[in-house]
């Protein structure tokens, strides 16, 4: 292994500035796309001030719910800057949480809790309104049946007693079941994946595990460049028999490409918030022992490189789209079914261990090899 | 001794060597004549073990080309007609690369004297920057790293000047006869055929070859 490595890193040394790119294209590629996509959606959400004059919790849960909203993007300003802004049209509109919404709101009344303030260029002012309005019904029609239960509870002298944070929990959660029974009774063949339909949402490690394929590919062009030189005549002189000298460089390659795969984590985790569990590490090195050998193997059909290119870009552009990774648009294709078994990233992508195609590429390297070894000839 | 018996070769139809049968003894070189396409290249790629023939045994001190190709490998170095080095790479790195996944291993001092030997010079330039001839030399000098004791060479020696020509025919002419080896190479070259080979084998129809050498008295097997 020492002289695979030795040779290896010789050759490896010479075009180290094109490996290197391929290396961390899945990484770096995935972190730019990422944060790029997540900028351009925030600049179409529309730009809108919340002043809050009270500091309370529900005036602190209403700014929350206002900034989770995939319509607005919410700063939180003073009043004056605000309007300032709201002058420069740097804002669409301005709203006031007044002093004593807390307090409104427990006591029931919906009056003069917010003010607002808008321009003749306010053009999202009225759905941006609408939506606030609503948020605050939710809020103080849960407060209302807080102190409802609360209050009943009192009279009737109940064991057990609510807290009213207790309350408004369940009631949200409540909430969130009905809508999920709504959605699945609206669109019953759909799997919800996203709780704002109308914006994409991209998965990082989706991303990622379609970069990496298209890197592994194209990483694995030695085994067609090698096999057309002339130099390939000489391997038949070595003191390693073809399928040992393969083995090894495989292995080797799958190293090299785990080694990077640690970066992706890193990079993924500190910058990007993701969380890693032991048996996503499972997941992930079956998925990269797949897409090694399944390279591998591919890369045997090719006499030239330049018909493997192009055979390259077009299986990653199709797995994307049929993965939904690249489009987002699961649900065009049926989540179970032929095509998701002949797609080699799905069981990463969704969240398994990849098995079936880890035997079928076993196999079509072991086939390949062998065959290599019983005609032994350049 | 290397023994080939009524050896034929046939790319599909086409019948390329036919009934080929002549021995090769311990400290012998031998030449290989005969005309484009007369199938000397393919002659050597078979006693190389790269290719089979398709009728007719090989063998080398009884081991069967067939069933012992893999001990057999150890014992042969080839230099094929097209220059099979890394072109990326430096002389020192090429024979660095070849030597570790080589069967014998040589320090680097042994590597590079073998190199001198072949009259090749530069050891840090990369390959690419070299000349034609340079590059042959170091085709070679990659070939005897394993110290092979049959050494087929596939027009080794062209576009080489005269004097390296000479020196590299020397060093193969003491590696035959002070190391017994067994060398059969092919040339276009009638000088240098004459002056190193102890026989020479005229392949193909063409008897042009033979008329040529008759004259200067060298044995010359015909087939
Ligand atoms: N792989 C192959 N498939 C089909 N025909 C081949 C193959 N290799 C060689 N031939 C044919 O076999 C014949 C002998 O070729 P070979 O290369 O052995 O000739 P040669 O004597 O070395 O010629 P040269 O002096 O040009 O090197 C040629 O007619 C060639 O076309
Ligand atoms: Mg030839």
């Amino acid at each position: 292994m020492k002289d695979i490595l030795f040779t290896r890193l010789l050759l490896w040394k010479k075009k180290r500035y094109s490996m290197l790119f391929w290396l961390i294209l899945p990484a770096v590629g995935t972190y730019l796309f990422i944060t790029t996509v997540s900028t351009i959606q925030d600049d179409s959400k529309i730009p809108i001030g919340v002043v809050i004059e009270d500091d309370s919790i529900l005036a602190d849960q209403l700014l929350k719910s206002i900034q989770n909203s995939p319509l607005v993007h919410a700063m939180t300003l003073s009043e004056e800057i605000a309007i300032s802004e709201l002058e420069k049209h740097e804002l669409d509109s301005v709203f006031v949480i007044h002093e004593g919404y807390e307090k409104a709101i427990l006591d029931g009344k919906r009056n003069d809790v917010i003010s607002s303030y808008r321009t003749d260029l306010s053009l999202a002012y009225s759905p941006v309104k609408e939506m606030i309005v609503s948020l605050v019904q939710e809020e103080s029609g849960r407060s209302k049946a807080a102190h409802f239960i609360q209050n009943m509870a009192a009279k009737y002298g109940s064991e057990t007693t609510w807290s009213w944070d207790e309350i408004n929990k369940k009631s949200k959660e409540v909430q969130v079941d009905e809508n999920l029974l709504n959605t699945a009774f609206t669109y019953s063949e759909i799997e919800l994946v996203s709780e704002e339909p109308s914006i994409f949402t991209w998965s990082t490690w989706e991303i990622w595990a379609i970069l990496s394929l298209l890197s592994t590919l194209f990483l694995t062009d030695w085994v067609i460049r090698e096999r057309q030189m002339s130099v390939a005549i000489r391997y038949s002189f070595f003191k390693f028999s073809q399928m040992n000298l393969y083995v090894k460089l495989l292995l080797l390659y799958l190293v090299l490409f785990l080694l990077f795969d640690l970066l992706s984590i890193g990079i993924f985790v500190i910058f990007m918030n993701e969380t890693i569990s032991i048996s996503f590490l499972f997941e992930l090195v079956s998925f990269r022992i797949m897409l090694c050998l399944l390279s591998f193997s591919i890369a045997q059909c090719f006499r030239k490189v330049g018909s493997y290119y192009s055979f390259t870009f077009m299986l990653t552009l199709i797995l994307g789209i049929i993965s939904g990774a690249v489009i987002p648009i699961q649900g065009i294709v049926p989540e179970q079914g032929i095509v998701t078994l002949l797609n080699p990233i799905h069981a990463f992508i969704n969240g398994e261990i990849t098995i079936l195609w880890n035997v079928i590429s076993i196999v079509l390297v072991i086939l390949y090899l062998v065959r290599k070894e019983t005609t032994n000839i350049a | 001794m290397l023994k080939i018996d009524s050896v034929t070769k046939n790319y599909d139809k086409k019948c390329v060597l036919q009934d080929l049968s002549f021995t090769v003894r311990t400290g012998e070189i031998i030449g290989l004549v005969g005309e484009n396409g007369a199938g000397k290249s393919t002659l050597l790629r078979l006693l190389a073990t790269i290719d089979k023939p398709s009728g007719g045994t090989i063998t080398l001190h009884h081991l069967s080309f067939d069933k012992d190709r893999n001990t057999i490998r150890k014992s042969i170095g080839y230099v094929p007609q097209d220059i099979a080095i890394w072109e990326e790479l430096t002389v020192k790195e090429n024979m660095q690369f070849f030597e570790r996944l080589s069967f014998k291993s040589k320090s680097l001092n042994e590597l590079r004297n073998l190199c001198v030997e072949m009259n090749l010079h530069k050891w840090d330039e990369p390959v690419k920057a070299l000349s034609g001839g340079m590059k042959r030399k170091l085709n070679i000098a990659i070939t005897l790293i394993h110290d092979p004791e049959v050494l087929l060479l596939d027009e080794p020696t062209v576009g080489i000047d005269l004097k390296s020509k000479k020196e590299i025919g020397s060093y193969l002419r003491s590696q035959a006869k002070e190391k017994n080896r067994m060398i059969i190479y092919t040339s276009h070259d009638m000088d240098e055929i004459k002056e190193l080979c102890d026989r020479v084998i005229n392949i193909g129809e063409d008897k042009f070859y033979q008329e040529l050498l008759q004259k200067s008295g060298k044995e010359i097997i015909s087939i």
